[in-house]
């Protein structure tokens, strides 16, 4: 059995030279410190003679320690580990039935959680609305201004480059086949039925949803909820509804001047670019649309808001831990709300020009 | 006042209270205390409805808290919470969050509740701070608007989760003199969780000292700590208990 004599200063060199040698020979044989002259131990050097320990004892080997001075022994006990953490029970993997049943089942426990928070949010709105609970007086206009007026720049912003951006291609198509006047036509139905609504829900999802879960997962955090909760207040009216009632108002008009941007473009394009007068593009442009189209431009933008509003407050108030909570929370929002919002246009897509 | 009757909770599988029986008369201080993770802050929780117990009642003045469907409004608004960090709504002015009860149990924000608002952070030693913003605020501040929130509606019992954490120790001295205060001039019956030493003895009459989920000791806190459980003895002498003092060393030694 080796035996090592330490020096009287065991310091950081000695722990990253001769410890870090050491640290190879323990793991073939039993090693004897002999610390009788040590005079000061640094933290360093305490965690390596440790180590040297653990090291020797996965190897089968042992380290000793002979007529250690009262300094040296001190300074391993303060610093002693204890012994190895338990590792983690490995469970069995499960096979693939196990797998597909236990996701079924977490799949189904969230949908009924889903439905419960969706029935609770339309139903505490229904009370907002009838007066029957109360939010923060003015709540609902103050977020009226927060997710539609203060969104409004943006989303006027994005559909017109996208309108103009789209006119220029479709110009170019349409002059080709000597049909420009047919531009009107199909930017006045692209962006009344789908452009307008579709991308108004995505600037939304973005920007509306995610201020409202970083707020809701901000107060959840906080236990801001907790203590509206302990007045007696419910959450789905007192900080849902003023947010859903909010986004289901405001989503459509924004849609609507969306779809205007759009059309404005084209407008643009027809004038500059193919030539045509005004008079003629919006005499093509009514006579191409139909009552409807604002109907359903109404009806899937606030199908989008409840979607967005849902996803947002739900999983605000779902949020538990800290500040990286509300990070992924936000993030998810985003990714869910534009996710769902495509689906259920597809589905409106399905449902009314198959 | 208040009557917890073996009551067993936690989060997932994880059990954290493991049935705890309390009661609380009424004006009556008693603090729930013991270290970090044993479960007072989860016994607050179930006791408040915010979790529903595994088995067991938590009865507030006659009422469980925790059954599907909620408390009454008319219960509720005879109780406070002070949270742990004032939980103040930052979106609103101190003003409007004393306010914010009231607001809830029907009465305009511009009339009445002012005055009442206004009286009670004047109770608080807040008088200036009406349209400031929580993040405005200092520490013992948010702590004293968050007070005059929880007792604007003149409740019976109040709750306070750890109220002087965070703060330093004056500020903190200062917080338990204003519990006293308004525990002789409103009448009521206070329960504190906490673990600040200096806090509890100002402040608790009774304990109920918890540890690993089990009520360790229930009583009064002078007996508690000269003739307590020796865990308990250890937990006001600042001692980190006898098994770890002695620890010996476990180094194998030549001689």
């Amino acid at each position: 059995m080796p035996d090592i004599s330490l020096p009287s200063q065991l310091d950081r060199a000695w722990a990253l030279g001769t410890g870090r040698d050491l640290a190879s020979r323990v793991k073939q044989t039993d090693l004897t410190l002999a610390g009788g002259q040590v005079e000061h131990v640094d933290v360093l050097a305490a965690g390596a003679i440790h180590s040297l320990r653990r090291i020797a004892q996965h190897h089968g080997h042992r380290v000793r320690l002979s007529a250690p001075s009262r300094v040296l022994l001190e300074r391993l006990d303060a610093l002693d580990p204890g012994p190895e953490p338990p590792r983690p029970e490995t469970l069995p993997v499960p096979d693939f039935l196990e797998r597909l049943g236990r996701g079924a089942f977490a799949r189904a426990e969230d949908a009924s959680q889903a439905l419960t928070f969706g029935l609770e949010m339309t139903l505490g709105t229904l009370a907002l609305v009838t007066r029957r609970e109360r939010s923060w007086p003015g709540a609902v206009w103050r977020q009226l201004h927060e997710l539609g007026t203060l969104a409004l720049p943006v989303v006027l912003l994005l559909t017109g480059l996208i309108g103009l951006t789209l006119a220029l291609l479709m110009g170019q198509q349409l002059e080709q086949y000597g049909a420009s006047i047919h531009l009107a036509t199909l930017m006045g139905v692209s962006f009344l039925r789908e452009v307008g609504p579709l991308l108004t829900a995505v600037i939304l999802a973005g920007r509306s949803g995610s201020a409202i879960t970083a707020e809701l997962a901000s107060m959840q955090v906080q236990e801001e909820v907790d203590a509206i909760h302990a007045m007696g207040a419910r959450t789905a009216s007192f900080l849902v509804a003023p947010r859903l009632l909010a986004l289901m108002i405001s989503m459509p008009f924004l849609a609507l001047f969306a779809s205007g941007a759009g059309v404005l473009a084209g407008l643009v394009v027809a004038v500059f670019r193919l030539g045509l007068s005004p008079d003629i593009y919006f005499q093509v442009l009514l006579q191409a649309l139909e009552a409807k189209d604002i109907f359903f431009l109404f009806l899937k933008s606030m199908v989008f808001a409840f979607i967005i509003a849902f996803l947002a407050c739900r999983t605000g108030l779902a949020t538990r831990g800290g500040s990286d909570a509300v990070g992924r929370a936000t993030t998810h929002t985003v990714v869910a709300g534009i996710f769902w919002t495509v689906i259920a246009d597809c589905l409106f897509a399905l449902a009314l020009y198959l | 006042m208040l009557s917890v009757r073996d009551l067993h909770a936690g989060y997932g599988t994880k059990e954290i209270l493991k049935g705890i029986s309390l009661d609380v008369a009424s004006g009556e201080i008693r603090a729930i205390l013991g270290g970090s993770g044993c479960g007072k802050s989860t016994l607050l929780r179930n006791i408040l409805g915010l979790e529903t117990p595994w088995s067991g009642t938590a009865r507030v003045l006659g009422e469980d808290l925790s059954i599907a469907g909620g408390a009454s409004l008319g219960l509720l608004s005879r109780i406070g919470v002070l949270f742990q960090g004032g939980a103040l709504v930052t979106s609103l002015s101190v003003g409007q969050n004393v306010m914010l009860p009231l607001v809830v149990d029907g009465i305009d924000p511009t009339g009445a509740a002012q005055e009442l608002a206004r009286a009670r952070l004047s109770q608080v030693g807040l008088e200036n701070v009406w349209g400031q913003f929580p993040g405005e605020l200092s520490g013992g501040m948010r702590k004293r608007a968050a007070l005059a929130r929880a007792l604007v509606r003149e409740p019976r019992l109040l709750f306070c989760d750890e109220p002087s954490a965070g703060l330093d120790p004056l500020t903190s001295r200062a917080l338990d003199e204003l519990l006293l205060e308004l525990r002789e001039s409103l009448g009521l019956t206070i329960v504190i969780v906490s673990h600040e030493i200096e806090s509890i003895k100002c402040l608790a009459e009774k304990i109920l000292f918890l540890q690993d989920g089990l009520v360790l000791y229930d009583g009064p806190l002078d007996q508690g700590i000269s003739q307590g459980p020796e865990r308990v003895r250890d937990f006001f002498e600042r001692r980190t208990g006898s098994v770890q003092r002695l620890k010996p060393s476990t180094w194998e030694i030549i001689e």
